[in-house]
């Protein structure tokens, strides 16, 4: 593997060049445009419906770890069941309005897992109607990995921490960087599509085991990397914290190109809008395959690089 | 100037001063407000609520025309444009709310975007800005379904 902490010291420039040429090199020349339903989405050219792709919370709005960037504010606009059956309900009600698939998440508990177990048996069923069904995990163990494979999830996206003190200050969760690599080990295991997530700047704004996390899921050999970027959250303690300079984004993007060249290389949902359209042009540059939600300026410049928009309204992952 | 109760409709737990006009074409939600020669234009309380926080704002429009997007506006939960009720030219933009698009969350009817010098009296003359009760009424209820729906 190329060392990592090689290419940290390489200038932007060189690095993004890298990472373009891989792109071309191993994708047709596509940009992938991902507007699931859990934002409402228009643009010119497109607009997306409001159950297509739906996030349901297993928790309500319950979250143990209130995490500081979130506090449980991202489970609110989330669908909510709080039983199996309740998740069959609606999974059966929104199949006849048109739904194709779900993220199912919720808070977590102390251990930072979401508690999916029990809900093992619906995710089957719903996956039986004909439903897309990902799952965001949280940290797994191994009868967790067993019982998403049994479930027969499509996919398990979990948020890799690559920093102790992340972890602890951030998180609240007494746990280590090595936590999170086992559990995509457990997931690689049982032969589960991982598609695991970077938060650039989940440290206050900072970027401290953003790197290591990167390392960590380059080890694991994941088919999709998703690099989504802090957004502070009104009403939490992160609110007002600056997000990382759109460069600093861009570079940790193109050294994730360049170590895993040929994974699907995604820009999620999250991001801080008012540097959105920078930090997406940068990391159309850094050679990504999908962007969740894009501004038009985006767009527009990734036709100008010769790549073709293609829509889809599943999440990024599956695109 | 604060208006009476009996000048402000309320259609469940949202609310609509009827000093001004309310744009119902592309479920826009934006308002329309008369001041001297100028309109000022803004969200209205249903979509400021139920787009959430909003986080961003920009103008991308230099003149406007009626019906054509002129801004952009996300949230947490929305990511969207917002379609001009006239045609016009814009004076002046609203930096601070720029700056701060929750004003708008906040302060739906004070938090104006936009203030424009209309193309022509006539295009405040129009069946899609409402102002009439019932017409208001019966616009934001059908609205609150549709949110209630999805």
């Amino acid at each position: 593997m190329i060392a990592l902490e090689e290419l940290r010291e390489k200038p932007l420039d060189e690095l993004l060049q890298r990472a373009w040429k891989l792109r071309q090199d191993n994708f047709e020349d596509v940009l992938y445009v991902s507007a699931p339903s859990a934002k409402r989405y228009e643009i010119t050219s497109f607009k997306n419906s409001p159950r297509r792709f739906v996030n349901v919370s297993i928790t309500g709005n319950a979250c143990t770890l209130k995490c500081e960037h979130c506090q449980g504010k991202l489970l609110e606009s989330m669908h909510h069941v709080t039983s199996p059956e309740e998740l069959l309900t609606l999974g059966k009600r929104l199949i006849e309005q048109g739904c194709e698939g779900m993220l199912i998440s919720g808070g977590a508990d102390s251990e930072g897992r979401v508690p999916l177990r029990s809900f093992a048996q619906a995710m089957k069923e719903l996956r039986e109607m004909g439903l897309k069904v990902i799952v965001h995990s949280g940290l797994v163990g191994e009868e967790d990995a067993l019982s998403l494979k049994r479930a027969g999830v499509e996919q398990v996206l979990l948020d890799v921490i690559g920093d102790s003190a992340t972890i602890t200050e951030v998180y609240h969760l007494n746990k280590k960087p090595a936590d999170y690599s086992r559990a995509l080990e457990h997931l690689k295991r049982e032969g589960l599509s991982i598609a695991p997530h970077i938060v650039v700047g989940l440290h206050r704004g900072e970027i401290r085991g953003e790197y290591e996390a990167l390392r960590m899921i380059t080890e694991a050999g994941a088919e999709v990397i998703v690099i989504v970027v802090l957004s502070p959250l009104y009403g939490t303690p992160f609110e007002g914290v600056a997000p990382p300079p759109p460069r600093e984004i861009a570079k940790l993007i193109a050294i994730a190109r360049i170590l895993n060249p040929r994974a699907k290389l995604n820009l999620g949902c999250a991001k801080p809008a008012k540097a959105k359209a920078e930090i997406e042009t940068l990391a159309i540059d850094a050679g990504v395959n999908t962007i969740a939600y894009p501004s038009e300026e985006a767009l527009r410049y990734a036709e100008e690089r010769g790549l073709e928009l293609r829509f889809s309204e599943l999440c990024c992952t599956l695109v | 100037m604060e208006l009476k109760a009996k000048q402000v409709l309320k259609v469940k737990e949202y609310e609509f001063p009827l000093d001004r006009l309310y744009y119902k074409g592309r479920n826009a939600h934006l308002w329309v407000k008369r001041e001297g020669e100028s309109v000022l234009i803004g969200i209205d309380a249903f979509l400021a609520e139920s787009a959430g926080y909003l986080n961003y704002l920009s103008i991308t429009a230099e003149k406007l025309e009626k019906g054509e997007a002129f801004a952009n506006v996300e949230s947490a939960k929305f990511v969207s444009k917002l379609y001009s009720p006239v045609s016009g030219e814009i004076l002046e933009i609203n930096q601070e709310v720029i700056e701060n698009p929750r004003l708008i969350n906040e302060s739906p009817y004070e938090a104006w975007i936009v203030r424009v010098k209309p193309a022509s009296e006539d295009v405040l003359k129009q069946e899609d800005l409402l102002s009439d009760r019932e017409k208001l009424t019966a616009w934001i209820e059908e609205e609150i379904a549709r949110l209630e729906e999805e």
